[in-house]
């Protein structure tokens, strides 16, 4: 049985008794054929047998994982945030955030690339670069890049503009769980833990709620898998 | 008479003379333009899928640039617009009458539609049915009121609702199609069918316990009202420009369905 997230730009892919999820670019699972059995995210509706909505599947997922009953999980990846917040474990706030965080993980992962930046080790420091989105924070760093500022430094502060942004977002909560390919980027957790503790998640909760949505009908698939709880 | 239509082509090869509205004007005024011209009427607040007159800007409310857009492409065939101007419509909609006199010489009577003193009732809003079917209704029927039959079946249908949706006819009006059959119509639809276009207290009235999903267009001051009634209610707000994003259909589908389910995803 095949689990996929397809975001935008990697598709996290699992397969019932495969060790670890696999992580594919989405040009390339978008260019197979492959049929998924659950399928989540962007690219995936016209090819699962079973397809759930992105934030269904991620607030399933969290409600699996967290055992709170009030918390707040976003989902911060290469093209938008997804954020659900749970008061006595129902959802009382969806929200998905094209406009304003639009491409920002792309744009990360893009300049980190161009300018050659380690973001393990990057410093973040009390500067930041306000972030409404991609475009116009790529701008900001090229201005400052271009005005003689280290790249790392001008880097350093989109990322504090960004976590600021996504906590924002998330309303400001004290605890924040956070899902999608973000929680790979330790410059970027140190720059959200300025202001709220965070629990990263790793990229699996839509799989595990995928995961949980397939066990609903088969309850003999059992407990979600060690593949896919959060590292 | 009001034009039913899809698309100007089809507009442009009726016969005879148009008088073009946007809005809820008074009935009187239409009718009155109306017989002066011995003209049918035309809602210019539909998409007809105009092309682009670019009176008003691009990046401004796409219900303001339809009457705009519908006005310049049914031009020649306007004897003249009656145009809603007053706190029922909006400043996009004063602004746009200034312009379409201006710009495309057309005859524009502005109205102020202050509202009758007795307050009709929401057959449609609280009906069962397809949304998109009801609202495109209660719209037309600014013009062509609903027969005793299509009253009988409206209060006929009448159940409790799941979900409501708060705010104006969306473009695009495809919207309403990812909303189910028992869903309460609210806000400034609710008050057109009321004949109370400019009563805010109406308008900002939600239904305790009800899960709603607010909607702004992309541009609009209403999204303030939306913003806050959501926040209120614990309800979804959601603001469209030209398109329904992919996002923005995921956020309504997974409001109805958690709003269906009582919060279980």
């Amino acid at each position: 049985m095949i689990f996929c997230d397809a975001g935008s730009s990697w598709c996290k892919v699992w397969e019932t008794g495969e060790e670890a999820v696999r992580i594919v670019p989405t040009r390339e699972m978008a260019a197979g054929s492959s049929r998924l059995d659950w399928g989540t995210g962007h690219t995936a509706r016209g090819r699962s047998a079973h397809f759930e909505n992105d934030l269904i599947s991620l607030s399933r997922g969290a409600l699996a994982l967290v055992r709170d009953d009030d918390f707040t999980v976003l989902d911060l990846g290469s093209r938008d945030a997804k954020l659900v917040s749970f008061a006595g474990r129902r959802p009382v706030r969806l929200d998905w955030s094209v406009g304003c965080a639009a491409a920002t993980g792309a744009t990360l992962e893009m300049i980190g690339h161009f300018y050659r930046v380690d973001f393990a080790s990057l410093a973040v420091g009390d500067e930041w670069t306000p972030v409404t989105c991609g475009t116009y924070a790529l701008e900001r760093i090229m201005d400052a890049f271009a005005a003689g500022e280290r790249a790392e430094q001008a880097v350093a502060r989109f990322v504090h503009g960004l976590a600021r942004n996504a906590f924002d977002f998330a309303g400001r909560p004290a605890t924040l769980h956070l899902s999608g390919g973000f929680t790979s980027n330790p410059a970027f957790l140190t720059a959200l833990g300025r202001y709220c503790r965070v629990v990263p998640m790793g990229r699996t909760v839509p799989l595990v709620g995928l995961w949980a949505f397939a066990a609903d009908e088969d309850p003999e698939l059992g407990p979600v898998p060690a593949a896919l709880r959060p590292g | 008479m009001l034009v039913v239509a899809d698309t100007i082509p089809e507009i442009l090869a009726r016969p005879g003379r148009l008088v073009g509205f946007y809005g809820v004007p008074p009935r009187e005024a239409l009718k009155e333009a109306a017989d002066r011209h011995g003209a049918d009427l035309v809602d210019l607040d539909i998409d007809y899928g105009a092309p682009v007159s670019r009176v008003v800007p691009d990046a401004y409310c796409h219900i303001i640039r339809n009457c705009v857009d519908n006005a310049a492409a049914l031009a020649p065939k306007l004897a003249c617009i009656v145009a809603a101007t007053g706190p029922e419509k909006c400043d996009g909609g004063r602004y746009a009458a200034r312009l379409m006199r201006d710009r495309l010489e057309i005859e524009v009577i502005a109205t102020v539609n202050a509202g009758s003193d007795a307050t009709g009732p929401t057959l449609l809003s609280d009906a069962t049915g397809p949304l998109k079917k009801r609202v495109v209704r209660i719209m037309r029927a600014i013009v062509e009121p609903l027969t005793v039959r299509e009253e009988d079946e409206a209060r006929a249908s009448r159940v409790e609702p799941t979900v409501g949706f708060w705010g104006t006819p969306p473009h695009p009006i495809g919207l309403l199609d990812l909303f189910p059959d028992t869903t309460q119509v609210l806000g400034w639809t609710r008050c057109v069918e009321q004949g109370r276009p400019a009563d805010m207290d109406l308008e900002t009235f939600v239904p305790d316990g009800l899960p709603v999903v607010f909607f702004s267009q992309g541009f609009c001051q209403k999204a303030a009202l939306a913003r806050s009634l959501a926040e209120r209610h614990r309800g979804m707000p959601v603001d469209v420009h030209d398109s329904v994003s992919a996002a923005t259909r995921a956020k309504v589908e997974a409001f109805i369905r958690l709003a269906c389910t009582g919060g279980t995803p």
